[in-house]
């Protein structure tokens, strides 16, 4: 069982040790272990919630929730599919949580401009990813959740409602509506090759 | 993900990955220290992690903020008190000045007003320094209220600086890239040597490359910035993104590895040791 992938473009880590292959719960108590989990896991975590959350003020108070819920569920993890499927469950889970819990959106001014001229050093395709989270920043959470869930971590309209105790007809109507706005808003900027369409 | 899945994504979504994006590049360090928090407490089911009452985000930003300001602030004093001492100078020297000094450097006829700038009290500094002591004293007066004028046109003039750096800064945040660009390029021209200087053009570099589509003028600019300031490390590194908007893999792999070689542990390197694998990937696999 190869647990974790190698991350080619990790900006900030090297590549990261291979683990064991050992049954999950065999490494739930070595912190070495444990570590280097985390450590594999973290750029995709807060990858996922900065698809899902707005601003990147709170990525990583929320990436410390998430992990940590990650690594405490481990004994959980049954081996059916990948952990960074497993994990991505239970990040989008304590993101939802959060998002819930906490006060009314705030409004950030990161707009596509912001986010090219902030980051202009960085490679084509992180470009690329910011300019999408920025036209995500400007749709309601839930039709924003439902898409992300869909489209980026590749859950069902079941699934989705299930996570997020919606009706499927609700989870439907959010993904269209999400989906809509999201072309409008893309609009301007595919004629720059900013965004592609579908 | 399944290939069910992957179709089902749209083109306007990119994977969920490790890779850079969208999440913002978090440093080693900052890496390890959360890594740290979250391993620390997985046994202590009671207790969350620590949280950090400001994101990282935001103290790096207080940081350049203060930084910056300390060294406008720096400049700015700098330059009053140089000229303080200028003026200092003028006024101990004895106040009627009757005969003309022997060295042939007359003293500058012009009275220093609140109108005049910095240079004017320069020149007048030069003037007194070559006129030897032993002198008997020079025909023209020199007016008391010198120190003062000349303190308050250089913090004029400092200030000023600060506040046309700012005045284009809000050109850019409104993005008004031409003017913005031309303003920064005024400022640079306008202050040679000084700190701001070297900021303005570099911001005027970053406006061509990033939105005038004049790479090539942004190179130029660049290569203008003294490697041994400050602000060499960010020249390199805009000499290289300039070379690569200009599709010169050669070039912008040769500015890269000055980098390294420069700057070795700074805070571009590790981009630039990225992008130097990718380009020898992408010319070992083209």
């Amino acid at each position: 069982m190869t647990l974790v992938k190698a991350s080619p473009a990790s900006w900030a880590l090297p590549s990261g040790p291979e683990l064991p292959r050992v049954a999950p719960v065999a490494f739930c108590d070595d912190r070495e272990t444990l570590t280097a989990i985390a450590t594999q896991l973290l750029p995709r975590v807060r990858n996922l919630i900065r698809y899902l959350i707005h601003g990147d003020q709170d990525v990583d108070d929320v990436a410390q929730e998430a992990l940590l819920a990650v690594l405490r569920g481990l004994p959980t993890f049954r081996q059916e599919g990948s952990l960074e499927s497993w994990a991505d469950r239970i990040v989008a889970r304590v993101t939802f949580t959060w998002l819930r819990r906490r006060k009314p959106q705030r409004q950030f001014s990161l707009d596509v401009e912001d986010a090219s001229a902030d980051d202009c050093t960085l490679p084509d395709e992180y470009l690329r990813r910011r300019r999408l989270v920025a036209l995500l920043d400007q749709l309601p959470h839930e039709q924003r959740y439902a898409l992300v869930l869909h489209h980026v971590v590749g859950l069902s309209v079941e699934e989705i409602a299930l996570d997020t105790a919606a009706k499927l007809e609700t989870v439907r109507t959010r993904l269209r509506l999400g989906k809509r706005r999201l072309r409008e808003l893309a609009e301007p900027l595919s004629t720059e090759g900013g965004l592609a369409h579908e | 993900m399944s290939n069910s899945e992957q179709s089902r994504r749209p083109r306007t979504f990119p994977g969920l990955d490790a890779d850079l994006g969208p999440a913002r590049p978090l440093s080693r360090a900052d890496t390890e220290w959360l890594v740290e928090q979250v391993v620390g407490h997985v046994r202590e089911p009671e207790t969350m992690p620590q949280r950090r009452r400001l994101s990282l985000r935001t103290l790096s930003l207080a940081a350049i903020v203060v930084v910056s300001s300390a060294a406008a602030a720096t400049v700015v004093h700098q330059r009053i008190q140089r000229n303080d001492a200028v003026a200092a100078r003028v006024v101990a020297a004895p106040p009627r000045q009757t005969n003309k000094p022997t060295h042939g450097h007359a003293v500058h006829e012009r009275a220093i007003d609140s109108s005049e700038n910095v240079d004017v009290a320069i020149e007048i500094d030069r003037s007194v320094e070559v006129a030897p002591s032993s002198q008997t004293p020079a025909t023209r007066e020199v007016p008391p209220p010198v120190t003062s004028a000349s303190s308050a046109v250089s913090a004029t003039r400092g200030y000023a600086i600060v506040d046309e750096l700012s005045a284009a800064n809000d050109l850019r945040r409104q993005a008004e890239w031409q003017a913005a660009e031309a303003a920064y390029r005024s400022i640079a021209a306008h202050y040679p040597g000084a700190a701001e200087a070297a900021v303005a053009q570099l911001a005027a570099a970053e406006l061509r490359l990033e939105h005038l589509g004049d790479a090539a003028g942004a190179l130029r600019l660049y290569q203008s910035v003294p490697r041994s300031s400050a602000l060499g490390v960010e020249a390199l590194f805009g000499v290289s993104r300039a070379y690569r908007a200009l599709g010169n893999a050669d070039a912008e792999a040769a500015a890269l590895r000055s980098l390294l070689d420069a700057f070795p542990t700074s805070l571009q390197a590790d981009g630039a040791r990225a992008r130097l694998k990718q380009l020898s990937a992408d010319s070992t696999h083209p």
